[in-house]
């Protein structure tokens, strides 16, 4: 696994559709070594959910990311793991897509906050 | 306890449910400006066609005091394999040749702009004898096991030279003209063949051509205003991103807290129960 190195910060990563990818990598977040490692993944209609979710285990175990942004409707194809997902870093973000808007009742941070709040 | 880590809860879960909504909105207006920017341009001219095969990140994330912080670095220089060849030829000459091209590049007078060449001029004037002297001792070396290849030497020493100076000089053209920071760039631009001149970085080595500094250049010299909104845009989503991230480690902070004290309070409630069947 790759460590950040020291004064260089971690990284963004992003599984995304086209759109929002294009957008984001605008802002310079997007990284590809020299062995075509990405910090990225783009989801289309052809991108498989074994695919999604092998991006997200790489994601979530790399120790140079430090913050995971997902499009909603891509994570409701992995929901599972997100509900198991446990771990602080790196934070998993939903973000809204440019077909489908934020809809909190589906985030799987504010579905905990609910059951908490709703257990005591 | 439990009331202030509920209420620590209940302020961060409003905070990131507010940071989502603006999150949603900036995404939003960047989504209308790449499709204007589409529109403008051609869809396959913005799209994902044009990223690069090799990309460096510029804006990432450290942690300050638990909270991360969006962190842009200045994009690394990257000469063409032309200039990285050129480079590693002079370095193969010899010692001198190496220390004659730094100084040489010192004092190559900037003729793209006049005001920051004030200090390059009077540096190139000051190093102009220890080039002379360079070249000498570089001919004087060569002649020394041949008497003709010192002036081939010489003049070899000059082309180099003078390639070194034109990438130089089409470098910081670049930046001017191309980035938009042309003073700040211009000058990182101008160190870049001499550091590459050193025997460079890894990336330079497996690259085939220069990549623009900024990502909004992977869609032309020349965009479409929309597409700059676009950025600027989604800049601001990526604030709101480290802005949220920080209010879900708050939340997440809170309801740990509320699970513990929750959890005393269900083991303080057994005890006394427990003391009574006894």
């Amino acid at each position: 696994m790759a460590a950040p190195t020291s004064g260089e910060g971690s990284l963004l990563a992003m599984i995304v559709d086209s759109d929002t990818a294009t957008g984001l990598l605008l802002t310079g977040v997007g990284q590809v070594d020299i062995r075509k490692r990405t910090n990225f993944l783009i989801v289309d209609d052809k991108t498989s959910q074994a695919r999604i979710e092998e991006a997200f285990k790489e994601f979530t175990n790399r120790e140079d990311v430090a913050v995971l942004l997902i499009n909603q409707v891509i994570a409701g194809m992995i929901r599972h793991l997100l509900d198991a997902y446990n771990k602080p870093v790196p934070a998993i973000l939903e973000i809204p897509s440019k077909d489908a808007p934020y809809d909190p009742s589906q985030d799987s941070v504010l579905q905990r906050v609910r059951f908490m709040f709703g257990e005591s | 306890m439990s009331e202030s880590a509920f209420e620590e809860a209940l302020d961060a879960a409003q905070e990131y449910l507010a940071l989502q909504e603006a999150l949603g909105a900036a995404l939003r207006a960047g989504f209308l400006s790449l499709a204007q920017a589409r529109y403008s341009m051609g869809a396959d001219r913005v799209s994902a066609l044009q990223l690069p095969a090799h990309m460096t990140a510029t804006a990432r994330l450290q942690t300050d005091q638990g909270k991360l912080g969006l962190v842009r670095m200045e994009p690394k220089a990257r000469l063409a394999a032309s200039s990285s060849g050129t480079s590693s030829r002079s370095s193969a000459a010899g010692a001198a040749n190496d220390s004659a091209a730094a100084s040489s590049t010192e004092s190559i007078p900037d003729s793209a702009d006049a005001a920051p060449a004030e200090d390059k001029t009077n540096a190139a004037q000051a190093a102009q004898p220890a080039l002379q002297a360079a070249a000498q001792g570089s001919g004087a070396q060569q002649q020394q096991s041949g008497g003709e290849p010192g002036d081939v030497a010489a003049l070899l020493q000059r082309m180099q030279l003078l390639a070194q100076q034109s990438d130089s000089l089409v470098d910081e053209l670049a930046a001017k003209y191309c980035s938009g920071d042309g003073d700040a760039k211009a000058s990182g631009a101008a160190a870049a063949p001499s550091s590459s001149g050193a025997g460079g970085d890894l990336d330079g080595e497996y690259e085939e051509v220069a990549h623009p500094s900024r990502p909004l250049h992977w869609f032309g010299s020349l965009v479409a205003p929309s597409l700059r909104d676009a950025e600027g845009h989604f800049c601001r989503a990526l604030e709101l991103v480290v802005q949220a991230a920080n209010a879900q480690a708050a939340l997440r902070r809170g309801l740990e807290r509320q699970r513990a004290a929750a959890a005393a309070g269900g083991e303080a409630a057994a005890a006394p129960g427990d003391g009574a069947a006894s």
